[in-house]
């Protein structure tokens, strides 16, 4: 472990071989959302998180990726394999403070629907479970697709 | 049942992937006064009707009895079962003469946070074991 004094800002490991990023490219299956929250459980706990932040955050991207296919590609739970994706990307950012946060974007190809006019509907659901689980929350939506964009709490040294 | 499909990872390796009873299963324990659905794993999109259907069928049994739901085991609960668990607590109120449905939760938190980040603690007699739960009597 380097003195504090040649630590650098940025994406550096924490430790030696411990990746910075997380990158995973999902099909759109309900089977995903499953293998999202385990990839994300295990690069988060490698990187330290706390057992707290790091349910919130599994909690988040489960509701993002599962929005991607149910909503993004319509796919219902019984219907065959679909070749479209579901991109996570995830990255972790220290601030001068030392306080390091996480930011995952879940970005599919697929149609924005409005959620419905039902409180209590799953997709709404989804959206205030993020918004209370991360620190800011953006959807960009467009012709090509949806990204999601999770920006975690701070965590501190 | 279809093919579980394969996750692409940039290194190309496979990734075996649970089949969706890997992923949970759940467990009806009958006794005199109450029927105990006890909840093992990730309650999610995939396997959420799954468990809408054990407790459907909870309801058929439960023959005048308590149903208690153990989720203590639960390692993952999202927006497909918070939404299971409304619907059930409105059937308990049905079935059981407006009782609220009561839950196991302990202190396991991926089940505890989604519950009151939507409020349902509200709607749930929640508790921190099954013998809790049983003892509470009418909760009318």
């Amino acid at each position: 472990m380097p003195p504090s004094s040649e630590r650098q800002l940025g994406n550096e490991p924490t430790r030696a071989g411990v990746a910075q990023t997380l990158d995973l490219v999902l099909a759109a299956d309900w089977i995903s959302p499953s293998v999202a929250r385990d990839r994300v459980r295990v690069w988060l706990k490698a990187n330290r998180w706390s057992p707290a932040h790091t349910d919130d955050l599994v909690l988040a991207v489960n509701e993002a990726v599962s929005n991607s296919i149910e909503h993004g590609y319509q796919v219902g739970p019984e219907d065959p394999p679909s070749t479209e994706m579901v991109e996570v990307h995830g990255v972790i950012r220290r601030a001068e403070t030392g306080a390091r946060h996480v930011e995952f974007t879940v970005r599919d190809a697929g149609t924005w629907q409005p959620p419905s006019e039902d409180r209590h509907s799953t997709r709404g659901q989804g959206l205030r479970l993020m918004r209370a689980c991360v620190e800011h929350v953006t959807v960009d939506s467009g012709d090509d697709g949806t990204t999601v964009t999770l920006h975690s709490h701070p965590v501190p040294v | 049942m279809k093919p579980a499909s394969d996750e692409l990872t940039p290194d190309g390796v496979d990734y075996q992937l649970p089949s969706r009873e890997q992923l949970m299963t759940v467990r009806l324990d009958g006794r005199a006064d109450v029927l105990i659905l006890t909840v093992e794993g990730d309650v999610d999109g995939l396997t959420a009707p799954r468990l809408s259907s054990a407790i459907g069928e909870a309801f058929r049994a439960l023959a005048g009895r308590t149903l208690v739901l153990d989720l203590t085991q639960v390692r993952f609960l999202g927006s497909v079962g918070l939404r299971t668990l409304r619907d059930s607590a409105h059937e308990a109120a049905r079935h059981e003469g407006f009782q609220p449905l009561r839950v196991v939760v302990d202190h396991t938190r991926p089940v505890i946070r989604p519950i009151e980040i939507v409020g349902l603690d509200q709607i749930l007699a929640l508790y921190h074991t099954v013998e809790d739960a049983i003892a509470a009597g009418d909760l009318r």
